[in-house]
């Protein structure tokens, strides 16, 4: 299983959604970090787990722009089946994030 | 007569006539000079008696003189402020300026929050380019101690030149009002820790307040579409403040057009031809999440939907919006709204933390 530590391997300090919002956005996070580590993940059909602990706090324009936008690009069901999340913090975020992955779909057709 | 002295004397006379010359061109331009310079007077005089200028101005310093209400909040005294700010702000644009500066009066000012400030920095720091340097502005400090106390602990000459004496130390229960354009998590991160150490907490139990920070600072410029539009640049003020028993009170402002402009309506709603919907309902629409979202795209609106849940949890309290002619506050369960006169160009978000809530007692 190949795992992302998002406050060890991006920032423990999450910004807003758009690279020209500001540092650390979601989308700087899906370009460097989340969509290299997928491909890889797809690639040795394994799965990815996202550990989102030990940060300041996710808004929830960095986490659409990152797993929304993740599920904008590649197929949904495929995104929901290799992402696996771990929020001890705040348990509430993986049904959010779930959330964010399934409505991506509606913007894609 | 020698030969030498004969010359001598025509070379004086055709000097003569050079300076006579030459002393009528100058009057000639001295009397043109004046002319222009009267004339330049009247027309500035005519103006402003055209704009039925009322502020009064102060000869001896140069300046029009605009003083601020006794209550200058906009929490607590809403449309008095709003409406200072919006003559100031129509001075600026309507006039022009013939090398007069405008003196800001809040010796008077007998109760004072911070986001009336901050609004005042806003346009003393922050305006467009095309109004940028028109005027210069002065002003003077609170009389009553405990106003100009609260005045000085703000942090308002960090952002203006000060005469006299040196800035007074900070006030540590207090977080000195800070700004910037983009979403910086960093300020987030110190707002965090400040309310962290003083609840003695873990970042844990603050992490609703870093969503918070971002979400707010990320719409400054959402709610700024059209940038040649507004008067000021977007910008976003923020500031927390403790009152040594159990609460820390928190201001963010920002300067962008404000949320009722810039919502998504439907065609009835843009003509609102018999003033139905006003602009209360258009913040309480988005609050609840209704898709209002000015890109149009079904996954952003996310942010004003998240603080009105911090409301409904608990986590948050006295919750107050002030945005165009809104003023709403969010309650845990519901809203009470009413609508201010003039409008307010920007958003203002005022809301509390219990310390006990932190800690869970």
């Amino acid at each position: 299983m190949i795992v992302i530590n998002i406050s060890k391997d991006f920032t423990d300090t999450p910004g807003a959604r758009y690279k020209s919002e500001g540092e650390y956005s979601g989308e700087l996070f899906r370009e460097t970090i989340l969509i290299p580590k997928y491909v890889e993940a797809i690639a040795s059909k394994s799965q990815l787990k996202v550990e989102l602990d030990g940060g300041y706090g996710y808004a929830t324009s960095f986490l659409e722009e990152s797993f929304g936008g993740l599920a904008r690009e590649y197929d949904i069901q495929e995104v929901l089946r290799t992402l696996v999340f771990e929020s001890n913090d705040e348990p509430g975020l993986i049904n959010e994030i779930t959330e964010y992955i399934k409505m991506a779909r509606r913007e894609r057709k | 007569m020698p030969r030498g002295g004969f010359d001598i004397n025509i070379k004086f006379h055709k000097h003569k006539l050079w300076l006579v010359k030459r002393n009528k061109k100058n009057l000639v331009l001295r009397t043109k000079q004046k002319k222009f310079i009267k004339s330049r007077r009247t027309r500035e005089h005519e103006y402003n008696r055209s704009l039925k200028i009322v502020n009064d101005y102060n000869p001896r310093n140069n300046s029009f003189v605009f003083s601020a209400p006794l209550v200058f909040s906009f929490i607590r005294n809403a449309s008095e402020t709003s409406d200072f700010f919006n003559k100031l702000l129509r001075f600026i644009v309507d006039t022009r300026n013939f090398g007069r500066s405008i003196y800001i009066d809040i010796s008077k000012i007998s109760d004072l929050t911070i986001d009336a400030l901050m609004y005042l920095l806003s346009i003393i720091n922050n305006l467009n380019n095309m109004y940028m340097g028109k005027y210069s502005f002065e002003g003077n400090s609170p009389v009553n101690a405990e106003v100009r106390k609260r005045f000085n602990d703000s942090g308002f000459f960090r952002y203006v030149k000060r005469k006299g004496s040196a800035p007074l130390q900070q006030n540590k229960d207090n977080l000195q009002i800070i700004t910037g354009i983009d979403s910086d998590p960093l300020v987030a991160k110190s707002m965090s820790e400040y309310v962290c150490r003083i609840a003695n907490v873990d970042k844990i139990a603050c992490r609703f307040l870093y969503v918070m920070m971002i979400e707010l600072m990320s719409n400054t410029k959402k709610h700024a579409y059209d940038v040649y539009e507004t008067i000021l640049d977007p910008h976003w003020y923020c500031f927390a403040e403790y009152d040594n028993d159990d609460t820390i009170a928190f201001t963010f402002m920002d300067t962008g057009e404000g949320i009722p402009s810039t919502v998504q309506k439907n065609f009835p709603e843009k003509i609102d031809l018999l003033g139905i919907k006003g602009d209360d309902k258009y913040v309480i629409s988005a609050l609840d999440g209704d898709f209002r979202t000015a890109t149009k795209e079904s996954f952003r609106g996310k942010g004003l939907p998240k603080l009105r849940s911090f409301c409904s949890e608990g986590k948050i309290h006295n919750m107050r919006i002030v945005t165009n002619k809104a003023n709403v506050t969010v309650e845990k369960n519901s809203f009470s709204s009413t609508n201010i006169v003039p409008a307010l160009k920007g958003t203002l978000y005022y809301w509390e933390i219990k310390l006990s809530d932190l800690k869970g007692e």
